[in-house]
């Protein structure tokens, strides 16, 4: 009997796909659809999920924005107003919050200063809201746009961040920070938790037969990020539960996009950790991804998934070696410096 | 020639079509939606009967008694059955309800009511809730964006039976064909009528659509995320009789009015609605009180005493009737429109 590897592609052997020049490695394979320039794309997800919304918007792709308003009070930065969205279980909450399945019981947080924030999405209004009725008007509008985002995009990218979340124990209501960051509840009705494998993928799965309803001909792509957690609350070192989480999300977007031809998985989270970079995409913190790190990762994603981008794709270039100490921020930079990331605030 | 024409709320605009498509003709038309079905059935079955050619809809309902299609068609000289046309795929979320004996069953666009918005109120969600679940997802979930080609499919099916070919129909027709679930622009009455009139080898001319002939004292909007799918303008402006009300104000009232409500009968679009609430972990059912149990023997034999003034003859006779009808108001109409009721009770309500 033959060997079955004999006739697999190169991509299938470490020694002539990983062990080369870690510019030619290409980890993305054969992309199952293309986005055409006239597609309206959507992004969601934890705050490298940005990066991808900056790029496709730099490039000139139709990039779906339902919510218009001032970037400094958090528009734009994805398609509505909703920040960063680090689990599945706060995606599919956000999807059953717009179309009124879901009415958590908690509305409102106060900040330290006695405004209000609304806490599914606790950073995205600098000031807070003065009322609650104020924060009711702001939170019906967006979720419209939400809805109008789900329904008018042809291409949701969704990158998967943490499996560590806080909720409510009334109504399982998952928050993007833990009470007490941005602002806390008049109550201990909040606790931790970490999604299970199990619970993940079902989240997943719900998630997806829910949006199909709304948009039939949606196409999805996947993504786990590369970034680190900022800080676990489990009773153990936070490189373990960083691996933990980032093995589950990367299982649960392999499981539900395997066998879908409109589902796909884009492995940033390889193209950044993989062996081949030596950990050269983070910078000294050894958890933000660099600007070259980024580079690599659109560059690839524009070259498999972008049919019509105005820009030739980016080669991905390796530093030499790490940066030893903080640099000067090169414009560039300092549109990265940009993101917003909730999970910051956790260790500030 | 003499034409007898025998039909519902869409005779007028078949009339109206006949008239323009081949003029000339006398016609004898009877409407089962108004008055002519309280008058003389048998007087409108003669009259029907004695023209050279008879066109009816099908009537199949007990109360029309001598109109009802298998006893009028044979005592016609020739006779050729019509299509009454219903889509609902426009209006899914809408139904028509008529209640039950003594119960009320008002509302603020009765006798249309909304599915979501009933079951929303039986399954206990507040009005607020009922308002938000206006939106695509509750509509894919009740199968409201596929109505149309489903609808589509039934009605090309059901009008080849009478040799009507609904793309042809179609053709002429605006995107927005129906006023309602069962008012058809007059461009789908006209498309029938002509290919009746060439079924029955009538000569018929080309002619210009007529206008329309219902004027709808309520409109149901086309719900802006269907009316989107389809390529029409959609609203959420509910019109009845000539008042138009936003959607929070229909539900508000609709909730006021159903609270006032004493009995609710199964209807299966609503049916379906509450599955879906369920399905969602949406909401607490109210009272099970609110449901209208199903007809007993016992409802059958008080409605003999109370309308026909004797009792039931047999227990199997009530027992029968029991499940033969779903509703009370069904038993009622059957009994108010028997012969025993017009002959032995009528008379006296006609006294001073």
């Amino acid at each position: 009997m033959l060997n079955p590897y004999s006739g697999r592609p190169d991509g299938s052997f470490w020694r002539r796909a990983v062990a080369i020049a870690p510019a030619d490695v290409d980890p993305v394979g054969a992309a199952k659809f293309l986005i055409a320039a006239s597609d309206k794309i959507a992004t969601a997800g934890s705050c490298f999920a940005q990066h991808i919304s900056r790029t496709l918007v730099r490039q000139g792709f139709d990039y779906l924005v339902t919510e218009t308003g001032p970037p400094e009070r958090g528009f734009g930065t994805f398609p509505a107003r909703f920040g960063n969205i680090y689990s599945p279980a706060q995606l599919l909450q956000l999807f059953r919050r717009a179309y009124g399945l879901f009415e958590p019981t908690e509305e409102a947080w106060t900040r330290p200063d006695g405004r209000l924030v609304d806490p599914f999405r606790p950073q995205v209004e600098p000031q807070g809201f003065a009322t609650i009725e104020a924060l009711r008007a702001d939170r019906d509008q967006h979720l419209a746009a939400v809805r109008r985002m789900f329904e008018d995009c042809d291409v949701f990218i969704f990158t998967l961040g943490l499996t560590e979340a806080w909720r409510s124990t009334k109504d399982g209501a998952v928050f993007p920070l833990a009470p007490g960051v941005a602002a806390a509840p008049d109550h201990g009705d909040i606790a931790f938790h970490n999604f299970t494998i199990a619970e993940i993928s079902a989240d997943l799965t719900a998630f997806m037969a829910a949006f199909r309803a709304v948009n039939p001909r949606v196409r999805v792509i996947f993504t786990v990020s590369p970034v680190p957690l900022v800080a676990t609350y489990e009773d153990r070192h936070v490189l373990v539960s960083t691996i933990y989480s980032k093995s589950v999300l990367r299982v649960a977007a392999e499981d539900v996009s395997r066998n879908e031809p409109s589902v796909a998985y884009f492995p940033s989270y390889e193209i950044v950790t993989g062996h081949h970079t030596g950990y050269r995409y983070f910078d000294e913190t050894l958890r933000n991804v660099t600007p070259q790190g980024v580079e690599a990762v659109m560059g690839l994603f524009s070259r498999h998934y972008l049919a019509a981008s105005t820009e030739a794709p980016a080669t991905p270039v390796l530093p030499a070696k790490p940066p030893a100490a903080p640099v000067r921020l090169d414009p560039e930079f300092a549109a990265l410096s940009a993101i917003i990331c909730d999970e910051e605030a956790i260790d500030s | 020639m003499k034409i007898g024409i025998l039909g519902n709320c869409q005779t007028a605009g078949f009339v109206a079509s006949l008239n323009a498509l081949a003029p000339g003709h006398e016609l004898t038309v009877v409407r089962l939606d108004t008055n002519d079905r309280n008058g003389d059935l048998e007087a409108h079955a003669s009259n029907l009967s004695a023209c050279d050619l008879l066109l009816t809809q099908p009537v199949h309902d007990a109360p029309s008694g001598p109109l009802r299609t298998d006893l009028l068609v044979p005592r016609a000289h020739r006779a050729l059955i019509f299509p009454a046309f219903s889509f609902r795929g426009f209006h899914p979320d809408r139904l028509i309800y008529q209640g039950t004996t003594g119960s009320a069953t008002r509302g603020p666009t009765d006798p249309c009511h909304s599915a979501i918005v009933m079951a929303c109120f039986l399954e206990g969600l507040s009005p607020q809730r009922a308002i938000r679940l206006f939106n695509a997802f509750t509509y894919a979930s009740l199968g409201y964006f596929d109505a149309y080609e489903g609808d589509l499919q039934q009605a090309t099916a059901m009008l080849a039976k009478y040799e009507v070919s609904f793309d042809e129909v179609l053709r002429r027709a605006s995107r927005y064909f129906m006023h309602s679930p069962v008012h058809p622009r007059i461009e789908i009455i006209f498309g029938i009528a002509k290919a009746t009139l060439q079924r029955a080898g009538l000569p018929v001319r080309d002619a210009a659509v007529p206008d329309d002939t219902f004027v709808e004292p309520s409109k149901w909007p086309v719900y802006p995320e269907i009316a989107e799918r389809l390529g029409i303008a959609g609203s959420l402006e509910f019109e009845c009789h000539f008042k138009t009300r936003d959607l929070p104000t229909m539900v508000e009232q609709a909730y006021a009015a159903y609270a006032t409500w004493t009995r609710f009968e199964p209807v299966p679009v609503v049916e379906r609605a509450r599955n879906f609430l369920r399905e969602q972990g949406l909401g607490t059912p109210v009272a099970p009180i609110r449901l209208a149990p199903a007809l007993t023997p016992q409802d059958v034999k008080q409605a003999y005493r109370l309308i026909l003034g004797r009792e039931c003859e047999r227990d199997e006779v009530a027992e029968f009737h029991a499940k033969a009808f779903p509703t009370l108001a069904q038993l009622r109409e059957v009994l108010l429109r028997s012969k025993e009721f017009q002959i032995t009770v009528r008379p006296y309500l006609s006294q001073p």
